[in-house]
């Protein structure tokens, strides 16, 4: 006796999905899902007023808000004109006026956690008789003697705390901070201004986007534009465009990067334009390769027998249909090429330092690092960085092997 | 020698166009209006005052006749402070390159061998990977781990040669260098092993590995020196993180808005084209040694 077996007919739409989703569909939805989530950080997040305010000039007695309005209006009905000094130094009636010694090496962090050891050790110049502090909770306490501030705050709140240091009966040196106790759940800690360090990343990584996206259009788009024309038609151009890639290949990038970023007076989106600029003699010389190797070909005979156009052939046939590869591949390279260089722009010092970005998170997290603090914020930028890496990896990979031909 | 010359004429003129290129974009700078150190120049202290074309053509001067003086950022001469810079990032480049090329040359090997066991081609994949990942974010990792998990900070004056090794890590590991290293080893030890001579040399029962490491010699070159400028800018990024006293310190200090000097900056630029020079040069001593029918 014959046995049936009933075969199970897949429906056409998931069968199309199935070959979609083998052909490099996972990649791409995963980049794409990346990218639509990174984008819209900004939309999801409420603004932050302090890393709009963030300056490293605070060390220089700034007076500025102090934490993102979010802490703020959690802890603090008030409004957000309260402005705290979160000077090194003070003087005798607690002013922030910048004054040369004694100065205090650090500042106490701005946050402490409920159930959390808080401890502050500080250091200042001079020779101190005796520590005092007003308005702590009541479980920290202060050394007399050494200054050491421990203990463990069991209540959220905020604390308008003055550290004294007595140097003498007509000189003490007062450091005045206002500190937030808090027991939300931060991934990654707070940084030194209290605010969430998981989502200060999220930001930094979302406007890393923008830059990058400004970068290729110049670098790849010029670069093709170039490299299309020397290649098909070559002669003068060719020759031009070999002069010119190699007398910028001769000086490093990331040097002229440097420099135009300090002629332009930090401008961000100058300097964008010349990592562009520095992408598309690459890009050009790619193409140029490509588009030599093509120009010979018979399809490319066989095209103007049937009286199409040079520019078809050139742009449709040789570009588009052989290049795109190519094209993505290098539109992704440039991507991450043009977000490291914003990156260590801003980790150096030469883009705005008011400005929260991946560059400002990894220095102030070497600096948190190199005092002894934690390295959340650090290990957040790089996090951040890998995710955009990633994005545009996945991308990139998905999109060529959709369009990659059935082998 | 008509080739020694072409090459000679192309790097003059390369080193030329880079010098009159970084002169252009020190001498239009925004910042030499206010406050920029134009001490030692011939146009003297008031030489902010003139305009971009006169400060390209100080520049310009100083670069060809090495006119350079002292700066507080060297602390001293320009040109003894520059070169022990330069030296810095010469020796991390090197280390770098060394490294790479110990770890590259026998793996590509053993990949390139039939019957190549599983941890090897694990090893490949993990270097792969590895070089996918930017050398500011290695340096950072770096050192984290180094801080919280050794409780040494890197920079630190007390350990020069630990600070120099995380660098060197670092550079390795975050430039593309190692991996297309391990690339062109096993392509060219698979089409070494797969020319005729081969067969007679393992007939003969004679070993293969001296034939093997000649003929990589200028795969292994060509890759080292042309991917040698990658290396000075990733080294100029650890140099930044790692607070060594190289190339990338001197070129942040005198672009710095604290103390700009764009003699410090040119003289940087210049120890740089030097790199390229010699890279450039190098490789194609290499490449002609090895195999004199490239440049016939």
């Amino acid at each position: 006796m014959q046995t049936i077996t009933a075969t199970t007919v897949q429906p056409a739409h998931a069968a199309r999905t199935e070959r979609w989703w083998r052909r490099g569909g996972a990649p791409l939805w995963m980049g794409v899902t990346l990218l639509c989530a990174l984008s819209s950080v900004h939309l999801s997040l409420p603004a932050a007023d302090s890393s709009e305010n963030r300056s490293e000039n605070r060390q220089d007695f700034a007076l500025e808000p102090s934490h993102s309005s979010l802490l703020r209006s959690w802890l603090s009905p008030r409004s957000g004109t309260d402005y705290v000094c979160v000077a090194f130094v003070g003087s005798i009636d607690g002013d922030c006026a910048p004054t040369s010694t004694p100065r205090f090496a650090a500042p106490m962090r701005p946050i402490a956690r409920v159930g959390e050891g808080y401890r502050y050790a500080p250091s200042l110049t001079g020779r101190v008789v005796e520590w005092r502090m007003d308005g702590q909770p009541t479980t920290l306490s202060v050394h007399s003697a050494t200054g050491v501030v421990t203990g463990t705050p069991t209540q959220t709140g905020r604390f308008e705390i003055t550290l004294s240091a007595v140097q003498s009966p007509d000189s003490i040196v007062q450091q005045r901070i206002t500190l937030y106790v808090d027991d939300r759940t931060l991934w990654f800690g707070a940084d030194r201004f209290g605010d969430d360090i998981l989502r200060n990343a999220l930001v930094a990584v979302s406007r890393a986007l923008l830059p990058a996206w400004l970068t290729v259009c110049v670098g790849v788009v010029g670069g093709t534009l170039i490299g299309a024309f020397a290649g098909f038609y070559g002669g003068a151009a060719r020759r031009l465009l070999l002069v010119g890639v190699s007398a910028l290949q001769s000086v490093p990038g990331l040097l002229l990067v440097f420099i135009a970023a300090s002629a332009s007076d930090l401008d961000r989106w100058v300097m964008t334009t010349v990592v562009g600029l520095i992408l598309a003699p690459e890009v050009a010389l790619g193409v140029m390769q490509r588009v030599e190797s093509f120009r010979s070909r018979e399809f490319v005979d066989a095209a103007r027998e049937i009286g199409m156009p040079d520019r078809a052939i050139l742009w449709h046939e040789i570009v588009w249909l052989n290049g795109r590869d190519f094209l993505v591949q290098r539109v992704a390279n440039g991507l991450v090429f043009a977000t490291i260089m914003d990156i260590t722009l801003s980790y150096v010092g030469l883009l705005d330092s008011n400005t929260l970005s991946v560059g400002t998170m990894l220095r102030s997290g070497r600096a948190t690092l190199v005092g002894g603090g934690s390295s959340g914020e650090a290990v957040a930028a790089v996090l951040g960085i890998l995710m955009l890496v990633s994005t545009f990896m996945l991308l990139s990979r998905g999109v060529r092997a959709l369009w990659a031909r059935p082998r | 020698m008509r080739v020694i010359a072409r090459e000679v004429v192309h790097v003059v003129a390369v080193a030329l166009l880079a010098l009159l290129l970084t002169s252009f974009a020190l001498g239009t700078l925004a910042i030499p209006a206010q406050e920029v150190s134009w001490s030692c120049v011939p146009l003297g202290p008031d030489a902010a005052q003139f305009g971009w074309v006169r400060r390209t053509m100080e520049l310009l001067s100083s670069g060809v006749t090495l006119g350079f003086c002292d700066s507080p950022i060297t602390r001293g001469a320009i040109i003894p402070g520059t070169i022990r810079a330069a030296g810095t990032t010469g020796l991390l480049v090197l280390l770098a390159s060394v490294c790479s090329t110990l770890i590259a040359v026998p793996l590509g090997m053993r990949l390139a061998m039939p019957g190549s066991s599983v941890a090897v081609r694990i090893t490949r994949t993990g270097i792969d990977a590895i070089s996918s990942l930017p050398v500011l974010v290695w340096c950072t990792l770096l050192f984290v781990v180094l801080a919280r998990g050794f409780g040494v900070i890197p920079g630190d004056a007390r350990h020069p040669y630990l600070t120099t090794a995380v660098a060197v890590l670092a550079l390795v590991s975050g430039d593309r260098l190692l991996a297309e290293l391990v690339q062109r080893v096993e392509s060219a030890t698979s089409d070494t092993l797969s020319e005729p001579y081969m067969r007679t040399v393992r007939a003969g029962g004679f070993g293969v590995r001296a034939h093997l490491a000649r003929s990589l010699v200028s795969p292994v070159a060509t890759a080292v020196l042309s991917r040698a400028m990658f290396l000075v800018s990733g080294a100029i990024i650890v140099e930044l993180i790692f607070d060594l006293p190289g190339l990338g310190s001197l070129i942040r200090q005198s672009l710095g808005r604290a103390t700009p000097d764009p003699k410090v900056a040119l003289a940087a630029t210049m120890a740089l084209i030097a790199f390229g020079t010699v890279f450039r040069a190098t490789r194609q001593s290499v490449v002609w040694l090895v195999d004199r029918r490239v440049h016939r």
